[in-house]
């Protein structure tokens, strides 16, 4: 039985593939040439800092979400951009307007872009990016065992530590 | 292709039919930049609020409103209903923007965020929006604009209890919100088109079966009737209100519930001239819309009477005015819509006169009726406006809740007489009986004021200037509305909505 394929499946069969090689083809030429240094650390699952395995159920840093929305705000931007861009340039609309569409679509745009780029400006003034960093509070505690004494002690341990793995 | 040149020549109409919500959209963005500095300045933020706001009523004047005209590339219509209800989402966030001036310590320190003053313009930018849409497009888009300030503006006194109304509020407006737009894409579904003015919509009604027009019909109400607050939607409304500062609460008792009533008006109508064609299975809209009004005037005015915290109570008492509100939609006639729109006006006044005094109680952020005790004859002028704004709040003459009532109940007795409808009778006996049933717990307020000794928070009682001077326009306004109503009638008589 013949199945009539649309020749436009091709073009995202296509889409597909050099997506999929293109992941392939960075991931060999990163293991060719990078130094060859595993670690435990390292060799964990990558999961944005957090630990990767245990319930789902956990406290995150607020400041995740203050990142995130921000990110979402111009993702959106990009969403309403991409069938933007496809009209925007349309040579047939814009010879039937005598460039009158040209000039309202980028207008309508820009306007969008901007108010956005206010909302990035407002967060930037406000600190809302600034990545708080914890302030460490130094003891005023003084204790009678010497510092030496514990920097030895923690270079013996941390040899066994690290003969462990 | 054809269709370009056409929509291009339209744009500077649309925008010029536009010019004020601009103007608050541009309000908006300077209120932030103001905000933005270091330093902080809430007066020059109000002041520029107020500004942006008496700017957009100013340009709203000259609007005519004798005619009806499709406005904002045929996503809007100009027309009466649609301006009066500008005018009064504009003037309920101008009102707003002006006693928190005077917030007291109670209230916490809203009023010195450029966010504060940014989200009440949106608000009422939302607003003006709901109010002129007939496209259920844009519909949405502002009732979640719309929604979205509510939810963040509950969030204002920064306690627990605030973010759990807050919370309350979210969860809820969000589930409606998703039922609402499924019910519009049913809609889009039957009809392959959101605008509610298009033949083709129409047309797409009457070619579907009844049963699942009637269905998405309701999901998309449902979505009108929650920003109202209106039975089975109501459950938000006393938890938000009683948990944020008296000015956000009177902004989310009257904007976001006039905002609604002129899209809910134009939806309705549409879905009853098709269900007139329907012969066969005809729904009656009129029947549905009298059996909400008649549960929502029932259930705020019970619910009110066990209530003992003030802004509760104002709570319920709002529940209550919106089953007036749509008892008058229910009326289906030109009338109906007139008597709306000046029951609107009385309840955007009085709503906010008995906010801004509830101020005289506040001595902790939950204000007690018990609180008001012997305030009357501490602070005789604060016992006045107590008075005449309870009286609104009533119906009882000499005030503009009087005639407000007495045209409702005339519209209703002009539909009866036109539709012999059994359920307009119905709801014109339980609207007549909630107004008694509402005396018990309004004249509970001056009962406190006057009878009940002695007073307890004698520092407490104390007002701003700025309020009192307020309050006492509002309360001039409630008594020249009731005397002189001459020219405010005429103004909406003008408003001719063809039912």
């Amino acid at each position: 039985m013949q199945v009539a394929i649309d020749p436009s499946l091709a073009q995202i069969a296509l889409f597909i593939l050099g997506g999929l090689g293109f992941v392939m083809i960075s991931l060999l030429v990163a293991r060719l040439i990078r130094p060859n240094r595993p670690n435990p650390e390292k060799l964990s699952i990558y999961e944005s800092g957090e630990e990767p395995i245990g319930p789902a159920w956990m406290q995150f840093n607020a400041r995740f979400y203050v990142v995130a929305l921000i990110f979402l705000l111009f993702e959106v931007e990009i969403l309403f951009l991409f069938p933007w861009a496809l009209i925007f340039g349309d040579a047939e609309w814009q010879a039937a307007t005598n460039g009158r569409w040209g000039y309202f679509a980028l207008a309508e745009m820009s306007i969008f872009v901007l108010i956005l780029a206010f909302g990035l400006a407002y967060v930037w003034a406000k600190g809302h990016l600034d990545w708080v960093k914890p302030n460490p509070t130094i003891s005023a505690f003084k204790g009678v065992v010497p510092e030496g004494k514990y920097q030895s002690i923690n270079q013996k341990y941390s040899q066994f530590k690290h003969g462990a793995s | 292709m054809e269709r370009l040149l056409p929509f291009l020549d339209s744009v500077p109409e649309a925008l010029k039919g536009l010019l004020p919500e601009m103007l608050l959209l541009g309000g908006i963005l300077l209120v932030l930049l103001i905000g933005m500095g270091k330093q902080i300045r809430p007066k020059l933020l109000a002041a520029v609020s107020v500004l942006v706001l008496l700017g957009y009523l100013a340009l709203l004047l000259p609007v005519s409103i004798d005619t009806t005209q499709a406005m904002g590339l045929g996503l809007g219509v100009a027309d009466g209903l649609g301006w009066f209800l500008r005018i009064l989402v504009g003037a309920a966030a101008l009102l707003t923007v002006l006693i928190s001036l005077s917030s007291t310590e109670q209230e916490g320190s809203y009023a010195q965020q450029a966010e504060y003053y940014a989200l009440v313009l949106a608000m009422c930018l939302a607003g003006a929006l709901v109010a002129v849409s007939t496209h259920l497009l844009l519909l949405f888009v502002a009732i979640e604009f719309l929604s979205i300030g509510g939810y963040l503006l509950t969030q204002f006194h920064f306690t627990a209890k605030s973010a759990e109304a807050s919370m309350k509020y979210i969860l809820f407006g969000a589930a409606v919100s998703a039922i609402s737009l499924f019910g519009i894409s049913l809609l889009y579904g039957f009809t392959g088109t959101l605008d509610l003015n298009s033949y083709d919509f129409i047309r797409g009604l009457l070619s579907s079966a009844s049963l699942p027009v009637l269905l998405a019909a309701f999901l998309v109400i449902g979505g009108m009737l929650f920003k109202m607050a209106a039975v089975p939607y109501h459950f938000w409304m006393p938890d938000v209100l009683s948990h944020t500062p008296v000015p956000i609460a009177a902004l989310l008792a009257t904007l976001p519930k006039l905002a609604v009533l002129g899209i809910l008006v134009r939806l309705v109508k549409r879905l009853d001239d098709v269900s007139l064609i329907f012969v066969d299975a005809a729904v009656d809209w009129q029947a549905i819309l009298a059996v909400i009004a008649l549960l929502t005037l029932l259930v705020g005015n019970l619910a009110a009477l066990y209530q003992t915290q003030l802004k509760r109570l104002l709570a319920y008492s709002s529940i209550a005015h919106v089953g007036f509100l749509l008892a008058a939609i229910a009326c289906f006639s030109s009338l109906g819509i007139q008597s709306l729109l000046f029951y609107g006006l009385m309840y955007v006044i009085a709503t906010y006169a008995a906010f801004l005094m509830s101020r005289s109680a506040d001595t902790h952020q939950l204000i007690l009726i018990k609180d008001l005790t012997a305030v009357g004859r501490t602070h005789p002028w604060q016992g006045v406006l107590w008075t005449i704004t309870v009286m609104a709040l009533i119906g009882l003459p000499p005030s503009l809740g009087f005639t407000a009532k007495v045209l409702v109940f005339s519209a209703l007795w002009e539909s009866i007489q036109n539709y012999y409808h059994p359920w307009l009778w119905a709801l014109l006996l339980v609207s007549i009986g909630a107004t008694v049933l509402s005396l018990f717990y309004y004249l509970r307020i001056p009962y406190y004021l006057y009878f009940k000794g002695p007073a307890i928070h004698l520092s407490g009682n104390k007002m701003s200037k700025i309020d009192i001077w307020i309050g006492t326009f509002l309360c001039f306004l409630l008594l020249l509305g009731f005397l002189m109503p001459n020219g405010l009638l005429e103004l909406i008589y003008r408003v001719k909505f063809a039912f």
